[in-house]
């Protein structure tokens, strides 16, 4: 099998037909990034878009990364745009508003203990649909992409330092909204 | 170190980004912090779902879907559009409603601009057309003119 590098070069001396080994190789990554940024209804049309987007930029990867830390950061950028676009919708919508007040009960006994918060993956997407839309990228490429902290610096372009702060502050976001919910 | 640091330590330790030496030093801090031990042990059922309960499996066409996009604009391309053509319809909405609206502005700025040229003297062609009516009526009102002068009959 080819690297990607060498793909990537393929389809950039003219043949856009060797994009299908990246997209074969990578959409069950993107896919599954792109349901737990975007949410489960607009999940593939943005994988198929992100992946038209990476398309479109091959000519900007410059190799600094690894190509799937690159691809990483075009997609999770693309469903921060689906979401900015999202918010700016829903802000005057009604939909918005009785979001904002809604909760919802995560187990019928209010006295679980802490890890019964998370014993499913609807738990799991109902808290990170109400998280920023950066602590909640950050959140998805570390627990489920399972990112390093020097590929989460490359993919977001931000400090290791930052990384630290960012995914500490997420995790606390994440448990406090968990509990909230309760 | 405060407590909040110690925390940001072992989450660290729990994604295994320590050193071994830091890594011993977070090990035996959870051994003696029940608060940590607990926020530790939930984070680590949160860490498992995360990672056993995402699992999604594209359609079988998608790969198949994405190519023809792309031969799609392959195509479009070869065509003859011009590649700047292209990438102006690809924008976003709002940036082409702001390219719209800068034409229009500059576009309406020339355009009063040689409207105001045509009536002279700053004036535009509208106020050009008043100030005239108004010089003839008042030229009737003083009987300099006859009215079929005014409606534009000429003399015989």
């Amino acid at each position: 099998m080819n690297s990607d590098h060498e793909i990537v070069r393929n389809i950039l001396s003219g043949n856009p037909e060797a994009f299908a080994e990246i997209v074969h190789k990578y959409q069950e990554k993107v896919l599954r990034l792109c349901f737990s940024m975007v949410g489960p209804a607009d999940a593939e049309d943005a994988a198929q878009e992100a992946f038209l987007k990476v398309y479109d930029s091959l000519s900007k990867f410059r190799g600094e990364s690894s190509f799937s830390t690159w691809l990483y950061r075009v997609t999770s950028n693309h469903c921060l745009d689906i979401l900015a676009k999202r918010k700016r919708q829903k802000e005057d919508s009604l939909e918005g508003i009785i979001e904002k007040s809604g909760e919802r009960n995560f187990s019928d006994s209010s006295t679980g203990a802490a890890s019964d918060k998370f014993a499913d993956r609807e738990t799991v997407v109902w808290v990170l649909e109400r998280m920023p839309p950066e602590e909640r990228a950050i959140l998805v490429l570390r627990e489920i992409e399972g990112l390093s902290y020097t590929e989460l610096s490359q993919a977001m372009s931000i400090s290791m330092d930052l990384v630290k702060v960012r995914l500490f502050r997420a995790r606390k976001l994440f448990q406090k909204i968990a509990k909230k919910g309760m | 170190m405060d407590h909040e640091s110690i925390k940001l330590k072992i989450y660290e330790f729990i994604d295994g980004e320590l050193t071994p030496e830091e890594a011993g030093q977070a090990a035996k801090h959870l051994e003696t912090c029940a608060d940590c031990r607990e926020e530790a042990d939930s984070w680590k059922s949160a860490k498992a779902v995360f990672q056993s309960g995402f699992a999604v499996t594209p359609a079988s066409d998608f790969s198949d879907r994405v190519m023809m996009k792309i031969r799609e604009r392959e195509n479009a391309a070869a065509k003859g559009w011009p590649s700047y053509i292209s990438e102006l319809f690809a924008l976003p909405y709002w940036e082409l409603m702001a390219a719209a609206a800068s034409f229009f502005i500059v576009f309406s700025y020339f355009f009063v601009d040689q409207v105001r040229e045509i009536g002279g003297n700053g004036e535009s062609s509208i106020d050009f057309v008043y100030r005239s009516q108004e010089s003839s009526l008042a030229q009737m009102a003083l009987g300099g003119i006859d009215n079929e002068e005014a409606e534009g009959v000429p003399y015989e």
